[in-house]
């Protein structure tokens, strides 16, 4: 199963590579929004993890972007923010997220996330 | 290494460039240059230093940066206006969040009283009071946000009870899942009042009822997924209510009509159970119940209308969403492929024959500025990489050598081979070197808060303006820059700028301006550090250099002479020494670490004016060209930059100078001679100069010295080896190289020789320096 | 009750011993990159007797101590039976010449006095502890010790 980690902190992104990898999962990685729709139409992914808060387009736009492409409507989006803000969360939500993990994650509910949502 | 500990140097490496990301915005927004992108790209780099620290719970990190943030939100939504003295104050916290940074990386103690100083000022902002006194230290406590407690802040403990019995299995376990990540779960009370449950956990029935919008399915949710979860707790059995389901003419895709009733065995809790639909909880009706208890009627409508209120208005913005989108006109298809439940555009179906309006995003995408595709590359490898291409160099050379000494012609195959060999030998390694170029923009970034400081420790007024921050130099030489351009500042500022009121008295702006530029010229990195203020001041300077006898009181000196005396060892142009220039370390110290590699340093100015420094490096430090040499048996490289020329002295040229010393005769001037030989010990007895070959060199302070050796074998170009990454710094040497045989040869330090020679101990400050 | 063997297995330590005239000495195996044959160093002018120079270990410059010279024990002029010992100190990696390696011991702690008391204090200085084994006494090297010019620079 291949999964799209988007999120603007290398930090991050190296976590949940980590986490995801040890998990037997494969992982792109995309930098922003922009940059994820990008990756997104090269590789493909089944399922997506992304950051709210980001440069060019951010998490919102990002999700209504993939969500707008037919060929990713079904594709589950998971939002990954520290934001507890349930305003944040239910705009994610609106926009098109499946889910949601927060920050700091550990890995086991990483992958519980996943499954819960994967096919 | 630990992976984790991995991810940890990255998330330090990673809020370094926040922190500059951070100040660049923030001293942005004070030039007025900043927009809203700008205060949004401040707001993310503190979130994410957040976000990073919580991963790795540096609790006092995120507290410190949750505050920041709080005020930071406020600014980029607009309820504080970022301007005057409220981006100043970002500016200082920007410097203590660095602060904390560096606590959180070194495990030391960040300075609790300015934190908490800062944290009540923040706090005096966010909650309205402005510039207003701030709050005694007792405030100091941040306010976080309960919410963000619970989650950000639960301890770095993993429950390991789930995953082993016995003690040593668990240390196993410790090892496989981490103890490294911070759990997410938290307790939760149990909201529904219902404890008896965990008290006597045991198989029971449940009845688990849900009916899922449309909602639930354009959020790429699926039944299917969420019975199989149930499963996944116990033993299931499925019943789809149908009831609601339309005839297929009438069918919109879009709606969800069916209805399914779980029944499900297991031990685990409603709220297990609950977890199950955490992510769909608000786009469908569920009913979890114990088998044989009924639901609340009123309650379950009340609900039931609340969700269908939010439902509506998700439908609302789905569709409207969904109008964005145009499908091509295949409705039928679409129908026919997915699944009955899966979210198919209304417009779509509705309009089979709605034109194409929009570009689907991929090729949106495509015409935004594709990001640079970059890849990450340990370090170390390139470095392998730079050493083995300067091998490759080194034994291109030795062949040419060879192939000379066996009389090949120039014209002949193996002569052309070879030299067409250099040149891709050449282009291998400026493409090499080119991987490690950086810009020196991360030297220049630290630079704006030293300005700061100095400047409040002065009492000037300070703008400081950079140019070439993209100017790329090698890795090894960016490490370098630092102390330099450190002291270059700081010595402009305290020295160069006059006082706001001196200022406007000789009829400038009350902020003087200091400009730090980085460019490229002849093959060198140049450094300028330009002052608008009073320039030296000849006269005094030339009477401190009289006073201290570094010059002789008739000596006949140009102004450039004159400003230069300031890099002489021993002089200090502040009446009064300050703790900012000096530090300790002169203007002389910085010049000799400079020109231990291979740079120079000077300074020009004009009276009323200002100064400029220009320093110039060697755009690496990984290789020189030097003058290989034999002195008492030992090969030698010295760096052909520090040459002049080299001499074969006849006998009456060298005149003996005391019992030791003797002068070489080189056209009108004696310079003094300086055996290599003797000065690092390598025999006790001097080398007549007469019977080896000289090396005119020019060392510090601009006077010349010959380097007496026994012979030379030629010049190379070399790879320079420190001494220092396994050993230490050596008197006399500036590094090492490994030449064709395998052998290690050291790589002269000429002005150490020179000052060898004179017995004159090394500045011991010199470590210090560099 | 705890599993005696896998007790003493957890506290087993491993060295490298060698010998330095009549007397043996160790390092922790852990502190021990390679060992090599000797190949002559190139000497570092202004630097201590007991620094024999440096030499090239696959492009690294490596500088290489004269254990008995350090450890104020005659010193030997190196021959093709000598050897040298790469370790690891902090972040910097020297070469000890040492006359020839000896054995690898593999030692429970307690055969490891912590203090030892040999007759020499230079050499004194420079030990960790003793092993007492098969009626051998082995001394064991404090790395870190060696070189003390270099805690001079870091501070």
């Amino acid at each position: 199963m291949r999964i799209l980690t988007v999120d603007d902190s290398r930090t991050m992104r190296d976590m949940l590579r980590m986490a995801l990898v040890k998990a037997g999962f494969n992982v792109i990685e995309a930098v922003d929004g922009e940059h994820g729709l990008e990756v997104l139409n090269a590789n493909g992914a089944d399922v997506i993890i992304t950051d709210i808060n980001m440069p060019k387009m951010d998490g919102f736009g990002f999700i209504e972007a993939v969500r707008e492409d037919a060929a990713y409507r079904a594709t589950p989006i998971l939002v990954l923010t520290t934001e507890s803000d349930p305003a944040k969360k239910d705009r994610a939500r609106r926009a098109g997220a499946t889910g949601w993990i927060v920050k700091p994650f550990h890995p086991e509910k990483l992958v519980e996330a996943i499954r819960r949502v994967a096919a | 290494m630990d992976e984790l500990e991995q991810i940890k140097i990255t998330f330090f490496q990673e809020c370094d460039e926040l922190l500059a990301d951070l100040e660049n915005g923030l001293l942005a927004m004070e030039t007025g240059e900043g927009d809203s992108e700008t205060v949004n790209a401040v707001f993310r780099a503190v979130h994410s230093v957040k976000g990073g620290a919580g991963a790795f719970g540096l609790e006092a990190l995120v507290r410190y940066a949750h505050v920041f943030e709080t005020l930071l939100d406020d600014v980029r939504s607009n309820k504080i206006p970022a301007v005057g003295e409220l981006v100043r104050v970002l500016l200082r916290a920007a410097d203590i969040l660095a602060d904390q940074v560096t606590a959180a990386r070194t495990g030391g103690t960040p300075d609790v009283d300015g934190t908490a100083a800062m944290v009540a000022e923040l706090e005096g902002w966010i909650n309205g009071q402005g510039g207003a006194a701030a709050p005694g230290p007792a405030a100091a406590a941040p306010a976080v946000s309960a919410d963000d407690m619970g989650i950000s802040f639960t301890p770095m403990t993993v429950s390991v009870d789930d995953f082993a019995p016995a003690p040593v299995a668990m240390s196993i376990a410790d090892d496989d899942i981490g103890i490294t990540f911070t759990p997410m779960q938290v307790e939760i009370p149990d909201v529904d009042g219902e404890p008896a449950l965990d008290e006597f956990p045991g198989d029971q029935a449940w009845i688990v009822s849900f009916h899922p919008h449309a909602a639930l399915y354009a959020k790429a949710n699926e039944t299917a997924l969420l019975l199989r979860e149930l499963e996944r707790l116990g033993p299931i059995e499925v019943q789809m209510d149908e009831s609601d389901l339309v005839s297929l003419e009438h069918l919109d895709p879009e709606s969800a009509y069916l209805t399914w009733t779980v029944r499900l065995t297991t031990d685990a809790t409603e709220e297990v159970i609950r977890d199950v639909f955490e992510f769909v909880s608000d786009d469908c009706e569920l009913s979890i119940l114990r088998d044989g208890e009924e639901a609340l009627p009123e309650l379950a409508d009340e609900a039931g209308a609340a969700v269908e209120a939010v439902d509506e208005v998700a439908a609302l913005i789905a569709q409207i969403n969904a109008e964005k989108v145009v499908q091509p006109p295949a409705p039928m298809a679409l129908v026919a492929e997915a699944p009955v439940a899966a979210p198919a555009p209304p417009l779509a179906v509705a309009a089979p024959a709605a034109p194409v309006k929009a570009a689907p995003p991929k090729a949106a995408a495509n015409e935004q500025a594709q990001p640079q595709a970059t890849i990450r590359v340990d370090p170390e490898r390139i470095d392998r990489l730079i050493d083995l291409v300067g091998e490759l160099v080194i034994n291109q050379a030795m062949l040419a050598q060879r192939v000379g000494a066996h009389g090949f012609a120039p014209s002949s195959d193996i002569a052309m081979g070879l030299d067409e060999l250099e040149q891709l030998t050449r282009g291998i390694q400026d493409s090499v070197m080119a991987i490690r170029a950086q810009p020196v923009k991360s030297v220049f970034q630290r630079m704006p808060r030293l300005v700061r400081e100095v400047a409040n420790q002065t009492g000037k007024q300070v703008r400081l303006v950079m140019d070439g921050e993209g100017t790329e130099v090698d890795k090894t030489v960016i490490e370098r820059l630092s102390d330099p351009i450190t002291h270059m500042l700081r010595n402009a500022i305290d020295h160069g700028l006059e006082g706001p009121e001196d200022r406007v008295a000789a009829g400038k702006n009350a902020e003087g301006t200091v400009r730090l530029a980085a460019l490229h010229r002849g093959g060198r990195i140049v450094i300028e550090v330009q002052d608008d203020g009073r320039g030296i001041n000849r006269p005094r300077v030339r009477q401190i250099a009289v006073d201290k006898g570094l010059i002789g009181p008739d000596a006949v000196l140009s102004d450039e002479e004159t400003d230069n005396l300031i890099f002489l060892p021993g002089f200090s142009t502040a009446a009064k020494v300050s703790d900012i220039s000096g530090r300790g370390v002169g203007m002389d110290v910085v010049r000799r670490s400079v020109q231990a590699l291979g740079g120079r340093i000077s300074i020009t100015s004009r009276p009323g004016e200002g100064s400029t420094f220009t320093l110039s490096l060697p755009l690496t430090l990984a290789v020189l060209d030097g003058m290989v040499i034999d002195v008492a048996g030992h090969t030698l490289v010295v760096p052909l930059t520090a040459i002049i020329e080299s001499l074969r002295p006849k006998p009456d040229e060298v005149k003996a100078l005391g019992p030791q010393g003797a002068v070489l005769a080189v056209r009108d001037t004696y310079v003094p001679l300086v055996d290599i030989g003797s000065v690092l010990g390598f025999r006790n007895t001097l080398m007549p100069a007469t019977e080896g070959v000289v090396l005119l060199v020019e060392n510090e302070d601009g006077g010349r010295a010959g380097l007496v050796a026994d012979a030379i074998q030629g010049q190379r170009q070399v790879v320079i080896k420190s001494l220092e990454s396994n050993y230490r710094q050596v008197d006399g040497i500036a590094a090492a190289t490994i030449l064709g045989d395998g052998r290690v040869a050291l790589i002269l330090d000429v002005d150490a020789v020179v000052a060898l020679r004179r017995r004159t101990p090394i500045e011991p400050t010199l470590h210090a320096a560099e | 009750m705890a599993d005696p063997v896998s007790q003493s297995t957890f506290d087993r330590r491993e060295f490298i011993a060698f010998c330095i005239g009549e007397q043996e000495f160790c390092v922790d195996i852990m502190s021990v990159r390679e060992i090599r044959g000797w190949s002559p160093a190139t000497p570092l002018p202004q630097t201590p007797e007991y620094m024999r120079g440096v030499i090239n270990l696959r492009g690294a410059v490596l500088p290489i101590m004269d254990l008995a010279c350090r450890l104020g024990l005659a010193s030997n002029e190196p021959s093709e039976r000598s050897v040298i010992i790469v370790v690891r100190m902090g972040e910097r990696t020297i070469g000890l010449l040492v006359d020839a390696v000896s054995d690898i011991l593999s030692v429970t702690q307690d055969l490891i006095q912590t203090t030892p008391d040999v007759a020499c204090d230079k050499v004194k200085s420079f030990v960790r502890g003793l092993i007492t084994m098969e009626g051998r006494m082995i001394s064991e090297i404090a790395n870190e010790r060696l070189l003390p010019e270099l805690e001079a620079l870091a501070a």
